[in-house]
């Protein structure tokens, strides 16, 4: 962990709310963007992204520095996320992935931001139909680039686990993306 | 067609985190077989897909938001609770209700805080579980996620230990997190407590290696089966039998085995998971006399020599190798009988 993310630890602690702002603006887009992946709701991975930071917020107090703060962070937001798609149902309409992405200069290219967002939509979707834990693996491995004892410590597993799940993420992955390819 | 084992190589080549022979393993592999090369292909292409899907970020204020809405719940950063180490994994229904009725009866028989604090936390509305361990945060904020935890200090009491053997006999196989300031006296008092119970405690050659190298990331695996809730519970009772100030079994955290566990134990035991699946549960009959009279065990003995209840110890790194240890624990299994289940005990370092 950074001096200057202990400085700012330190400052929340003291009451300095402002500072844990700081610490919210460094780390929001990457929780975010995991939870999006793992949610597949803009709507929904922001609602848990912000509770996640107020449950790190309250318990500020517990994180002593042992781990990096970002995977601390990660774990609080991934059982977020869990938790949440527990508790709420499936979206009945499909997601906006897709919509999102077509930025201002993909629209001088149509045709190649309809490709991408098509791109973008089946690998989702494909993600979508893996169970949580396989899903899960995949993001932190593929998406955000994690090593194995990192993944250990945000989804609180032995790196064997890690292992072997993400052997099976991938080959169901590859599964469900044939079994797309041939229908369609 | 490729084999699991090759698959597997194949993924973790992907993952990038192997080790220089199993690389030059996977280098030969592809070298000799267009099966592989074409299923490394499509793995590799997926996870760039992966890798290749926009960034998505939220907008700067949300960080606003995030000061604002502590503002108005008017929280604040709490005190340091007890610890809560929940993996990502299936929760068994036996546990769902265990809060309450733990909380319920141990309130009554022990009277105090620090036992109702010790099952439940002090703040339901706590986040989910942290990676810290000495001093971490609440427990998560859905109390269907909690498994069932405990401070070994805690497992001296008897209600504790009572209601532990009540919620064991109600699981076919479970698992045990162990966290331990010293695995290899660890392994040493297990030793000692198993054999109380009857069971040699066998140390696989490679964790041996492990253990007298002190490497403190390695975690052992401990396995074992047909023991009873009631041995498991005095099993547990003896490693907490320890003086405060040299401890060395911190924490515990019980949940049911799951299929990702099965097959991690598998690969490590060099057999197929489905050999690991207990039978269907039926009703505890405690079918094993749980400490027979001297004249009736030599009776016993006379009458049919009972084969010899071995327990292994693994280090989860595999060595490939099916050690003699191995061989041996695998040629001593036995059907599982009724009231009796699997165990796996995970040390972890603290």
């Amino acid at each position: 962990m950074s001096g200057d993310e202990q400085r700012l630890i330190a400052e929340c602690l003291k009451g300095r709310t402002a500072a844990f702002g700081d610490l919210v603006g460094r780390y929001q887009d990457r929780l975010f963007n995991t939870v999006f992946r793992f949610l597949d709701s803009p709507e929904d991975a922001q609602d848990v992204v912000q509770e996640a930071f107020l449950n790190a917020y309250q318990n500020l107090r517990s994180f002593k520095g042992d781990s990096l703060f970002y995977t601390w962070l990660y774990r609080i937001a991934i059982n977020t996320a869990i938790s949440w798609k527990r508790k709420h149902r499936p979206r009945l309409h499909p997601t906006t992935v897709g919509q999102d992405v077509v930025d201002a200069a993909e629209s001088n290219r149509p045709e190649h931001a309809l490709e991408r967002a098509e791109e973008e939509t089946r690998i989702q979707q494909a993600l979508s139909q893996l169970s949580a834990e396989h899903r899960a693996v995949l993001i932190l491995k593929d998406i955000e680039g994690q090593r194995y004892e990192e993944m250990a410590e945000a989804l609180g597993v032995p790196v064997g686990t890690i292992r072997s799940r993400l052997h099976r993420a991938r080959l169901e992955l590859r599964e469900i993306l044939v079994r797309e390819k041939e229908n369609s | 067609m490729l084999s699991d084992v090759q698959l597997e190589l194949l993924t973790a080549f992907v993952d990038g985190e192997l080790d220089d022979r199993r690389r030059q393993a996977v280098l030969q592999l592809l070298h000799e077989s267009s099966e592989a090369r074409s299923m490394l292909g499509q793995l590799q292409e997926n996870a760039h897909r992966l890798r290749e899907l926009p960034r998505e970020k939220l907008d700067t204020a949300f960080a606003g938001k995030v000061l604002q809405a502590i503002a108005e719940k008017g929280l604040i950063p709490g005190p340091a609770v007890m610890p809560a180490i929940l993996p990502l994994r299936r929760r068994m229904p036996v546990w769902l209700r265990w809060s309450a009725a733990a909380a319920m009866l141990l309130v009554a028989v022990l009277g105090s805080w620090g036992a109702y604090r010790f099952l439940f936390g002090p703040d339901k509305e706590g986040p989910g579980p942290m990676v810290e361990h000495k001093d971490p945060p609440a427990p998560p904020p859905q109390p269907e996620e909690k498994a069932l935890e405990f401070a070994f200090q805690d497992l001296r009491d008897e209600a504790a230990q009572q209601l532990l053997v009540e919620e064991l006999k109600k699981e076919p196989a479970v698992r045990l997190a162990v966290t331990v300031r010293d695995q290899k006296q660890a392994v040493s008092r297990l030793q000692d407590a198993l054999k109380h119970s009857g069971v040699k405690l066998l140390v696989d050659s490679t964790a041996q290696g492990h253990l007298q190298e002190g490497r403190p990331k390695t975690q052992y695996f401990v396995y074992a089966e047909n023991l009873r809730p009631d041995e498991v519970t005095a099993l547990l009772q003896k490693l907490s039998d320890q003086p405060q100030t040299e401890a060395n079994f911190d924490k515990l955290l019980v949940t049911s085995l799951t299929g990702d566990d099965r097959v991690e134990l598998s690969n490590l035991l060099g057999i197929d998971p489905e050999d690991l699946k207990p039978p269907p549960r039926v009703a505890f009959t405690d079918p094993i006399p749980a400490q027979p009279e001297p004249r009736k065990k030599a009776k016993a003995k006379k009458a049919a020599p009972q084969p010899e209840r071995l327990a292994l110890v693994l280090a989860q790194e595999p060595s490939g190798n099916i050690s003699p240890q191995i061989q041996a624990f695998l040629k001593s299994r036995r059907e599982q009988r009724p009231g009796t289940m699997q165990l796996l005990l995970v040390l972890q370092q603290a």
